[in-house]
């Protein structure tokens, strides 16, 4: 999870520091590899997530998650 | 007479001379004071509040002049839901005894509740005010919401609408987010308990895989301020602001507030609206990251536009534009080579037809048919001779001009560059060959093969010139000695 903020970090920094236009030609090339395999990255994250409602319940002292029928109602 | 009449009337006021003790006489009136009055309310302004170490209250009630004394025990003391405090007003139940020790009257309190604002009212108000003393309400406490919550924990009672209302909101906006329910009490006497459970659960488990959520909804629907009262509990307050994953608090209707809602990192105004939150955030986040994907892009394309310009520039520069100069006098001294070359071969070809023609007329005047017969083959025969030469001639001389091209190329100013030599300018703009041709503190610029250096000369070392560089190949035997002489001569001509 934390990975996900970071990469987010990272390509902010990257984009920063192109839009300066200081950097020279080979670097900006790196740079701009780097950003693009980072917005994929984040993307795929952004993707994964499975949408999964469950609820936990107590058995025998432990704790388990069991699907959530929404329905169900109790 | 007298005396007797007197003592006739005394005797008749007072039939028999009663002596009580103190303690006898205190302890009647105690007796008839808790008989008159077991239970009552009485009402008045709180002063001289002195909460003792044993727990139990001592105060006094007063109303204008008169003061009674009220002691609550701590049996009933911890049950209050508020600080009695000097100056509140309060309506206090009891029952009314003597302090035998004292001789004072004095209400023994069973409750106590401050007039005006109910009891929870003020409790809510005081427990505020410590908290945000202590500062768990401050804004640098808070933390922030993750940009991309792969899972909430909501902690709320599993059969209430409210969790369903959350799971709505998700569904409704398609989202791919993933929930925890922690069942929890969420009102009565081990609410308080159970919802801090469920926060401490979620922060236990935030480093393992199984159970570790993004970010801890606390949620409960809509109720009164007794209903609400779990989420108005110290320990749950303090247990929240503990919590090392961000909280969102989500308790009753918008207009109801709990201390939860302080000390919670957000204070969603509904349960509703905390789903809405808490995907507004992701959203916020994929549209971001598309807008940072276009500026990369953007200033990618930027700057291979200006590498492009700078190029452009940088060809248009002194120094090379000087040996493009060169390059293109060269490039036309070939063209014009190749011109004459062409123009030669077609004045010999001309010459030779005229000839020919020269010759024909010759034969068609001695009109010797035979001869001419032989005339002609020979003359053939010579014009493909001569045709030939000036072909192998014209051949020799292109492959000249290729080598001459290629040895053109190599020496070119831009491929030395490229190879790690740079060129030296004297101050004037001048090709530097020589170190003698430069003094210490002279101005020098360095081309490299890519960019320019600018330096001042600290010392020059003169060298001799050796053999074959500097001078041309046509005379190598006799450099040797040339330049053994030049060595120490210092002062020759720039430019060799």
């Amino acid at each position: 999870m934390p990975k996900f903020e970071e990469c987010l970090q990272r390509l902010e920094s990257i984009v920063k520091e192109m839009e300066k236009g200081e950097l020279p030609l080979e670097q900006s090339l790196k740079l701009f590899e780097e950003g693009m395999g980072l917005t994929n990255t984040c993307r795929k994250e952004l993707e994964e997530a499975e949408g999964k409602v469950e609820l936990l319940l107590k058995q025998n002292g432990q704790l388990r998650a069991e699907a959530f029928g929404e329905s169900s109602g109790n | 007479m007298s005396d007797s009449q007197f003592s006739f009337e005394f005797n008749a006021a007072v039939p028999e001379r009663k002596i009580y003790g103190v303690r006898e006489l205190v302890g009647a009136v105690r007796g008839q004071l808790e008989k008159s009055f077991p239970d009552l309310w009485v009402e008045g302004e709180i002063s001289n509040c002195r909460p003792a170490e044993s727990g139990h209250v001592y105060l006094t009630l007063k109303d204008g002049d008169a003061q009674l004394r009220v002691v609550m025990y701590r049996s009933q003391s911890r049950l209050l839901r508020f600080k009695p405090q000097n100056g509140l007003a309060v309506l206090v139940r009891g029952r009314i005894t003597l302090y035998e020790a004292r001789g004072e009257m004095q209400l023994v309190a069973e409750h106590m509740e401050p007039l005006g604002a109910g009891a929870l009212q003020l409790a809510f108000e005081q427990l505020k005010q410590k908290l945000a003393a202590e500062g768990l309400f401050d804004s640098a406490r808070k933390k922030p919401l993750p940009a991309l919550p792969r899972r909430i924990g909501v902690v709320t009672s599993p059969r209430g609408a409210v969790i369903r209302d959350i799971l709505n909101v998700l569904r409704r906006r398609h989202n791919t987010l993933s929930v925890l329910i922690y069942p929890a009490q969420v009102q009565g006497d081990s609410a308080a308990a159970e919802v801090a459970e469920g926060v401490r659960f979620f922060n236990e488990q935030a480093a393992g895989e199984e159970f570790s959520v993004d970010v801890i909804v606390l949620a409960r629907g809509g109720g009164s301020l007794e209903d609400l009262a779990a989420f108005n509990d110290e320990s749950l307050a303090r247990t929240v602001a503990a919590s090392r994953l961000p909280t969102i608090s989500a308790i009753g209707h918008e207009t109801d507030f709990t201390i939860c809602d302080f000390v919670a990192d957000l204070r969603a105004p509904t349960p509703s609206a905390a789903a809405e939150l808490v995907i507004g955030s992701r959203q916020e986040i994929e549209e971001s990251l598309e807008a940072l994907r276009d500026r990369l892009r953007r200033a990618m394309q930027y700057k291979l536009l200006y590498q492009r310009q700078q190029l452009g520039a940088l060809a248009k520069n002194r120094a090379f534009a000087r040996m493009e100069d060169a390059i293109a006098l060269r490039q036309q001294r070939i063209d014009d080579l190749s011109f004459r070359l062409e123009s030669q071969l077609r004045a010999r070809l001309s010459a030779a037809q005229r000839k020919l023609e020269l010759a024909a007329s010759h034969l068609y005047r001695q009109d010797v048919r035979r001869r001419l017969v032989m005339r002609q083959k020979d003359l053939e025969a010579r014009v493909e001779a001569l045709t030939s030469t000036l072909q192998k001639a014209m051949m020799r001389r292109r492959a000249r001009l290729e080598q001459a091209a290629a040895q053109l190329a190599v020496l070119s100013p831009v491929s030395i560059l490229a190879r790690g030599y740079s060129l030296i300018f004297d101050a004037s703009g001048h090709l530097v060959k020589d170190a003698a041709q430069l003094h210490p503190g002279d101005e020098i610029r360095a081309r490299l093969a890519r960019g320019e250096v600018e330096a001042q000369v600290r010392a020059t070392h003169s060298e001799a010139a050796p053999p074959g560089v500097a001078h041309s190949a046509g005379d190598t035997n006799s450099s040797g000695g040339v330049a053994e002489t030049t060595r120490k001569a210092g002062k020759r001509k720039p430019g060799n």
